[in-house]
């Protein structure tokens, strides 16, 4: 019993290793809001954003 | 075998994981740092602006005639490596109008893959008053977001002065610069077409954002001409948005002389504030000090926070 249990044990920690290997290898891509501004659609944006942006820039008060 | 040796099997097998799940971490650093290094910068300031207002036409811009040099492709190869980039897109320029698919294989030439894309960008703008359609089809092939929004905000500006309501169009498909480009476009027209600038800032079109913008970019342009004629625009406007159109004119009044339009914003009345306001922001890079002291100066406690606020920023 307490040999299967192990054993169950030591499946798991090659299945968690081998995942956690995976995504260090192949980190997954930014997602929307960690791009720049600039380089999202503008339905990747907010409100909030936006008018910080156009604030800093002299477009609005 | 008992027990013990081989739990001493399972805690090797973790050690070993571990250290290879952080092994590997440290290993890979530079796709993790890719993915996070945007982040900072979207999170604080913005990392390049729209296009400048006001910025002048590069050698052989616009009409492909050229103010002083015609560039070559022999001129461009032979050039040293520094300024090859640069000749290659002046010379796209230059020759857009003429040939498109000639300017479009000039900009191919361009090493630096942010250069092309504005190469790219900037042969449509050129193709735009005579050939609007195809100006078009050339934004959509670009497939960076950025210079693709960048694209159709050029074509937009190129057309505001001959077609406003398609220029304005153009802005639908500007990506994260659709406001700034209303807001140019917009600026643009008015200075040729008042009341087209205003019928279409009074259809309150898109968020609030897109809407009170449309506003400030007639009084900033409007303003670098004339105060007057762009006090005249701002009392147009819709009433919840007058000062901010008011703010728009003290700000291009400053760029052309900072005495003048504080002394002009003290005949607006309630409005005067929203200027003075306007006039403190476009001292920010020049003159800090005074934006600083024109911000304590507002009366508005409103308009003085924000004032305040933004000096700081």
């Amino acid at each position: 019993m307490q040999r299967a249990a192990l054993a169950a044990a030591a499946v798991a920690l090659l299945a968690g290793g081998g995942v956690a290997a995976w995504r260090a290898l192949h980190p997954p891509p930014p997602s929307p809001a960690e791009k720049p501004l600039d380089q999202r659609a503008y339905g990747e944006t907010t409100d909030k954003e936006r008018e910080d942006w156009m604030r800093k820039l002299g477009y609005v008060d | 075998m008992g027990t013990f040796p081989f739990s001493a099997l399972v805690f090797a097998c973790l050690a070993a994981l571990l250290g290879l799940r952080f092994g590997l971490e440290a290993w890979v650093p530079t796709a993790e740092a890719e993915s996070e290094a945007p982040s900072k910068e979207a999170g604080s300031v913005m990392v390049v602006p729209p296009k400048p207002e006001g910025l002048a036409a590069a050698p052989g811009a616009g009409s492909g005639e050229g103010q002083s040099t015609m560039l070559t492709p022999a001129m461009c190869a032979t050039m040293i490596a520094d300024l090859q980039d640069t000749c290659w897109q002046a010379l796209a320029r230059q020759t857009a109008a003429a040939d498109p698919q000639e300017a479009l294989r000039q900009c191919q030439k361009i090493s630096g893959e942010e250069l092309r894309y504005e190469c790219r960008a900037d042969v449509s703008e050129t193709l735009a008053p005579a050939h609007r359609d195809e100006a078009v089809a050339l934004c959509k092939e670009i497939d960076s977001v950025k210079w693709r929004g960048q694209c159709n905000f050029g074509v937009g500006l190129a057309l505001a002065e001959t077609d406003p309501e398609w220029a304005v169009a153009r802005c639908e498909d500007a990506e994260a610069f659709k406001t700034f480009c209303r807001h140019d476009v917009v600026g643009e027209i008015s200075l040729v077409n008042v009341t087209a600038a205003v019928t279409i800032c009074a259809r309150n079109e898109g968020d609030t954002l897109t809407r009170k913008t449309c506003w400030h970019g007639p009084g900033k342009y409007l303003a670098r001409r004339d105060m007057g004629e762009a006090a005249a625009f701002c009392r147009q406007a819709d009433p919840q948005w007058q000062g901010l159109c008011f703010h728009g004119l003290g700000w291009g009044a400053a760029e052309r002389d900072p005495d003048a339009a504080l002394a002009g914003c003290a005949a607006f009345g309630e409005f005067a504030d929203n200027c003075r306001h306007g006039v403190a922001n476009e001292l920010k890079r020049s003159d800090p000090q005074r934006e600083t002291a024109i911000c304590e100066s507002l009366t508005n406690p409103e308009a003085k926070a924000k004032c305040l606020a933004f000096v700081t920023q």
